[in-house]
């Protein structure tokens, strides 16, 4: 009966102008990855303007990346990986029908992802303590300048921008943990959770570059 | 229908290992002085690693080809546009 009722609603799913369900997810996966190829080209403006203000300001962008907390960066960067294959273990463990392990992976990736905002916030309260803030407001006279100034404007920018990607991938994973949990999402139809992974290992995938960028650079 | 091969768990965890040596690697590096050497190896590491995530953990390996397509170029991308903007810099 189940496998009849999944029959069912496999044809009810697949739209009119696609010929058939593998079809239309190989659309849908295309349409997230140009999706993902789009966010990362807004982080790649970024990226460019990193690449110039090094090279015009190469000795204070080395001494204010290590002026950065390279224990709470390099922390992140394990646990942001780490987080990276629990989710690829949901999907994983839900190909192989164990639903309950899919949905205690995604819970698991959940607290990895608060456990980076916590310690990208401790990091934050650092720098705020020390006068280290973006543009006209940075205060800390200790570093170089003007390119000290340039390189925490930075990296304001760009971790602020990927903690916000971060709180959108754990939103996504809430949705799709739940409709794991409602059954809505099985080990025959998964490909909602597999976009949810998708977008956070991009996510992952920028931290990964944020991380020598910002902590490691010298 | 046409079989293909999927990922098993025993690729996620050896990624996610590998994954965990190359920060460890690149961490240890960053502590050597490699003078202009570092910032690009540390970079190769990033690239290789984000490269175990794209073909592992996005399914990209499973992937076909338009789809594999995308990432390659939007990387090209970036790197143009970062190759670019610092030599321009550069060479003032």
């Amino acid at each position: 009966m189940a496998s009849h009722d999944e029959a069912v609603s496999d044809e009810h799913l697949v739209r009119d102008w696609f010929e058939d369900r593998a079809k239309q997810e190989h659309a849908v996966r295309f349409g997230m990855w140009l999706f993902l190829g789009s966010e990362t080209l807004l982080f790649a403006g970024l990226f460019g303007l990193y690449a110039t203000y090094r090279v015009a300001h190469t000795e204070a962008f080395l001494a204010a990346s290590h002026h950065n907390n390279v224990a709470i960066g390099t922390i992140n960067t394990v646990v942001l990986i780490t987080s990276s294959f629990t989710v690829a273990w949901a999907i994983h463990a839900l190909r192989e029908n164990r639903p309950k392990a899919a949905v205690r992976s995604i819970g698991w990736t959940l607290l990895f992802a608060t456990a980076f905002l916590v310690l990208k916030g401790i990091e934050y309260t650092q720098h705020f303590h020390e006068g280290i803030l973006p543009g006209y407001h940075y205060r800390f006279a200790e570093l170089p300048q003007p390119g000290a100034r340039l390189f925490f404007t930075l990296y304001y920018f760009m971790t602020a921008l990927h903690a916000l990607h971060v709180i959108g991938g754990m939103v996504f994973l809430v949705v799709a943990g739940h409709m794991v949990r409602r059954g809505r999402i099985t080990a025959r139809r998964y490909l909602t959770l597999e976009l949810a992974g998708l977008y956070w290992h991009l996510v992952d995938a920028i931290w990964i570059f944020l991380w020598p960028l910002l902590y490691i650079a010298g | 229908l046409i079989a293909i091969m999927q990922l098993t768990g025993k690729h996620y965890v050896r990624s996610w290992l590998a994954l965990l040596a190359l920060t460890a690697l690149s961490f240890a590096l960053s502590r050597v002085h490699l003078g202009h050497f570092g910032p690009t190896l540390a970079l190769a590491i990033a690239s290789g690693k984000a490269l175990i995530v794209a073909l592992v953990f996005m399914h990209l390996y499973e992937g076909r080809f338009m789809t594999q397509l995308i990432p390659v170029i939007v990387v090209a991308f970036v790197a143009i546009l970062c190759l670019g903007l610092a030599s321009d810099v550069a060479a003032r």
